[in-house]
């Protein structure tokens, strides 16, 4: 069990290495010269030409580039934005906090209505009920983040003003206006993420609840609520939690996709921004975190596995 | 054989395959000596019967024989020549073999026609125009032409296998390694499948390997035959001398434990006399590798190898005490 | 195709395979999703090669009297700040769309199955070189990855097809390993070498037709997921650039106007939902049609970024 775990934690390593080493490639793969946007047009000479590439540390070969961003970048130095101005690490440090909130709210949600959902769907799977919610799912499944974003919009402008004209607030500031600022976003990027967990669970659930151990279960005279909740719901948890994992891509891909929608200052949002400004510095950063947390939490949940799966243990 | 002086169609030399297999939870690997030091040669138009058990290294010396893989050492060489010179001159040389698998559908892709895949080796080699050679080769083997159209999962059993014969046959090649071609057929499918097969190398003066456990078959279709055991010739000779007369104690066991519809041999046969089950290849018995189920064993046997050695008439033998048991065994018979 | 006009009795009891090109179609028509997908998606390959020509409008040009102006007579489904017609436009972003997704398709199908096959038959240091490779790209999700690949090529059409290719490349190139693997060891392919055939030509003649049809079911499954994801770039900005009409860059726009104009919004939205769902349903078709065991409960969450 320990070995397996060191065993994840190199490849995680490994990986992330890797994943770094990729997105460094591709920022330097950037077109626009950076040293030009720094320096501007109008009459640059040669030699200032030169100071700013040196001073950016352009003139290394790029692996030896890559390793000095590396190490300033697991120091917390992401160097400074020549769009902003500011450093990369400024801005990282107050979009993050959105992002994770959004994040967190999202997963909260999800799993505290759709799983329970979820349960209720398999338990009367096949009636009208679960027909119902089964049809409901289709469409948003169907349906892309965004798309249900602007309909909520449209919801919002006609029925719910008051959630949907407001700005981003803080919870600092007021907490208020803030919960009322977050609702909308939360909203769209919790809708198929529920639908997704729900379905999940009722296909585990169903999954589980035809084993022979739960027939045996109910014909000893356990009763009912008792079998679907512990015993079933608990077996059919493993592949549940790994689900949650690959919510996690859809829920990083949805989060820019929101944060734009409602313009949410979060580091969807930065690396959009990042991105049409042609700011590599901030582009490369926050592609970083966003893989990073990526496979970390992917890591993560793949330990957790055969916590809640006995059989798996013996790898 | 090769008594006029003239060079074998083909010659093997010391042929040597390992492998290297990791067992499962096992720190390194081990080495899988399937084959392990074979010396044979084919005259043309002659059929070379080959004879062991499962595991005795039989379908990985077909394999070598017809260059699908490498040989670890030695060397294959036919019209004295070696199959494995590199470049055109080497594939040229290896593309004169072709081979029967044991699984009839096998050699066809079920997804193409019989026909696309009889006439694949005369496309590889660049003919255009096949159909003609395809209904001519069908026909020889004893098939409807129209069969051609049909995928193989449409065919009988009896009819892929004449179908894969088709194939080998159809580029002219000048051996053909049947790997148990013919054992997974109906007996009297086997029956027919030999005799066609003696008809075709009458006509074309193929050359044949044929390689089975099946003795019976073997004697019937060999003109030679060879015993293997755990990767090693125990026992080469004349078909007839094998059949009557065979020397190596595994060979005896081989013929005893043969069902044939002979009542006078079904009453004599008794127990086989070996005992145990067959070693494994990656780690054989010291000395003889059949001092373990012998049972003629001695300690001789245990410490020195025997080495092929010539009892009479060009039969070969690698036992220490191999007249000893035939001696034995006829007295057996003879009392009956 | 039948059996039964053979005189082999061997044979004659052999049921007929029914795999053969004409039949499909069949078959596929006779499946109820199948012909609607495929009436869906004919409707809007239709409007995406003839649009220019069925369009009321030019799709570019803008009506300065009527800015903004809600669904009529002249204008069916209303125009935008320009003045621009929303039908023609969302008739001509329809080009775009089908256009993606065909392309994007196909390029991740070539390079996937190349890489998939090349794995699966080499084996070896080849494999885990590319099978490694493939699994670091596999990490990360379809949008950021997606996103990425736009910020380094650049904002276009192509380049938007490029990069979701790239992303699902992946897939088919593990479904085409795994295809290859499950025949790799087949006799034929032996009998093939044997008989002389060039490697080159193995894996086209008995490879690519063992793993054409999961990776054809593959494609179609994927063209709706393909089409959103386009949809989302261009969204984003990183689709193709104005003033061409495309659907998610309407969106984007159009959210500024929400309030006052929200047909600018709705059709759009139609029009993207009707062609992911003709997509998705003729996707399950086909894959119901070519691998009948198939019994999946529902969609692949995946469609929904």
């Amino acid at each position: 069990m320990f070995r397996m775990i060191v065993t994840r934690l190199i490849g995680v390593f490994f990986v992330l290495l890797a994943v770094s080493a990729l997105v460094f490639a591709f920022g330097a793969l950037i077109p626009g010269d950076l040293t030009s946007v720094i320096v501007g047009q109008e009459g640059a000479t040669e030699e200032q030409f030169e100071a700013v590439r040196q001073k950016l540390g352009l003139d290394k070969p790029l692996p030896v580039q890559y390793v000095n961003w590396l190490v300033n970048a697991l120091q917390g130095d992401f160097g400074t934005s020549p769009i902003t101005g500011r450093t990369v690490a400024t801005d990282l440090m107050q979009q993050i906090p959105v992002s994770i909130e959004l994040a967190l709210l999202t997963l909260l949600v999800s799993t505290v209505i759709g799983l329970p959902a979820g349960v209720i769907a398999a338990v009367h799977a096949n009636k009208r009920l679960d027909v119902l919610i089964r049809m409901s799912l289709l469409f948003t499944f169907s349906v892309p983040i965004f798309v249900i974003g602007i309909l909520l919009l449209l919801v919002g402008s006609r029925w719910a003003p008051d959630l949907f004209r407001v700005s981003y607030t803080p919870w600092g500031e007021d907490p208020v206006m803030h919960i009322r600022s977050m609702a909308m976003p939360l909203l769209t990027i919790a809708f198929p993420i529920t639908a997704m967990t729900m379905q999940m669970t009722r296909g585990a659930m169903l999954e589980v609840l035809h084993n022979p151990y739960i027939v045996t279960a109910r014909a000893v005279g356990v009763r009912e609520k008792r079998i679907q909740y512990l015993h079933a719901l608990r077996n059919a948890l493993p592949p549940i939690v790994t689900f949650i994992g690959f919510q996690l891509g859809i829920l990083l891909g949805g989060l820019i996709v929101v944060e734009q929608i409602f313009s949410l200052p979060g580091l969807g949002r930065g690396m959009l921004e990042a991105i049409n400004t042609r700011d590599y510095p901030m582009v490369t950063a926050t592609t970083l975190v966003f893989a990073t947390a990526f496979v970390i939490i992917n890591a993560l949940v793949d330990m957790l596995y055969p916590l809640l799966d006995p059989r798996q243990r013996g790898r | 054989m090769a008594t006029d002086g003239t060079t074998p169609l083909l010659q093997v030399e010391n042929l040597k395959k390992q492998f290297h297999v990791r067992m499962r939870g096992a720190r390194e690997n081990r080495l899988l000596r399937a084959v392990d030091g074979v010396s044979l040669h084919l005259e043309a138009g002659e059929t070379l019967g080959i004879v062991g058990e499962s595991g005795c290294g039989k379908s990985t010396l077909a394999r070598l024989i017809v260059g699908l893989e490498g040989p670890s050492d030695g060397r294959i060489l036919i019209d004295g020549e070696d199959i494995w010179a590199p470049g055109a001159a080497g594939r040229a040389r290896r593309r004169k073999f072709q081979m029967v698998f044991q699984n009839p559908a096998g050699s066809m892709n079920p997804r193409r026609t019989v026909g696309a895949s009889v006439a694949e080796p005369l496309q590889a080699k660049g003919v255009r125009n096949t159909a003609e050679a395809v209904e001519r080769m069908l026909t020889l083997v004893g098939l409807d032409p129209a069969l051609a159209t049909r995928k193989p999962h449409q065919l009988s059993g009896g009819q892929q296998q004449r179908a894969s014969i088709a194939r080998a046959l159809i580029a002219d090649p000048a051996i053909v390694v049947h790997d148990e071609s013919i054992a997974s057929l109906d007996i009297s499918l086997q029956a027919q499948i030999l005799n066609l097969l003696l008809d075709l190398q009458q006509d074309l003066g193929t050359s044949y390997i044929f390689i089975s456990h099946d003795l019976a078959a073997v004697q019937a279709i060999s003109h030679r035959v060879i015993v293997m055991y755990l990767g090693e010739v125990v026992e080469a000779s004349d078909s007839t001398a094998f059949a009557s007369r065979p020397l190596h104690p595994y060979s005896i066991a081989l013929r005893t434990a043969t069902l044939l519809p002979d009542p006078a041999h079904e009453r004599g046969r008794g127990d086989t006399a070996l005992r145990g089950d067959v070693p494994s290849p990656m780690n054989p018995p010291s000395g003889c590798r059949f001092h373990t189920r012998c049972p003629l064993a001695t300690d001789l046997c245990l410490q020195q190898k025997p080495l092929l050695r010539d009892a009479g008439g060009g039969h070969l033998v690698a036992c220490h005490y191999a007249e000893a048991e035939t001696q034995a065994a006829e007295t057996a018979e003879e009392a009956l | 195709m039948t059996v039964n006009s053979t005189s082999d009795p061997a044979t004659a009891a052999l049921p007929p395979r029914q795999t053969r090109r004409p039949q499909f179609l069949d078959h596929l028509m006779r499946h109820k999703g199948g012909a609607f997908g495929l009436g869906i998606m004919m409707l809007f390959v239709l409007l995406a090669v003839f649009g220019r020509l069925i369009a009321p409008y030019d799709p570019n040009a803008s009506d300065y009297l009527s800015l903004l102006a809600p669904p009529s007579g002249e204008h069916w489904f209303g125009t935008d700040e320009l003045g621009r017609d929303t039908l023609s436009r969302v008739i001509d972003g329809s080009r775009i769309a089908v256009a993606v997704a065909f392309l994007s398709v196909s390029i991740a199908m070539a390079v996937g199955v190349v890489i998939g096959v090349i794995a699966g038959y080499f084996g070896g240091l080849i494999d885990a070189v590319l099978n490694r490779s493939q699994d670091v790209l596999f990490a990360f999700p379809t949008l950021l990855l997606a996103i990425i690949l736009v910020a380094v090529l650049g904002p276009g059409l192509f380049n938007a097809s490029l990069a979701i290719a790239i992303v699902y490349s992946p897939r088919f190139a593990r479904m085409a390993r795994a295809s290859t693997l499950s025949i790799q060891t087949s006799e034929y392919l032996d009998a093939a070498r044997l008989a002389g055939v060039s490697t080159p030509t193995i894996l086209i003649r008995h490879i690519l037709p063992n793993v054409l049809p999961p990776v054809i079911v593959l494609a179609a499954l994927s063209m709706s997921t393909a089409q959103l994801a386009y949809a989302s770039l261009s969204f984003l900005g990183l689709g193709v650039s104005p003033p061409q009409a495309d659907w998610g860059s309407m969106l984007s726009k159009g959210r500024d106007f929400i309030t006052i104009a929200p047909w600018l919004v709705i059709w759009p939205t139609v029009a993207l939902v009707m062609l992911m769902l003709a997509f998705n349903v003729l996707g399950d078709a086909i894959r119901d049609v070519l691998d009948p065991s198939h019994s999946g409960p529902g969609k692949s969450p995946e469609t929904v970024v």
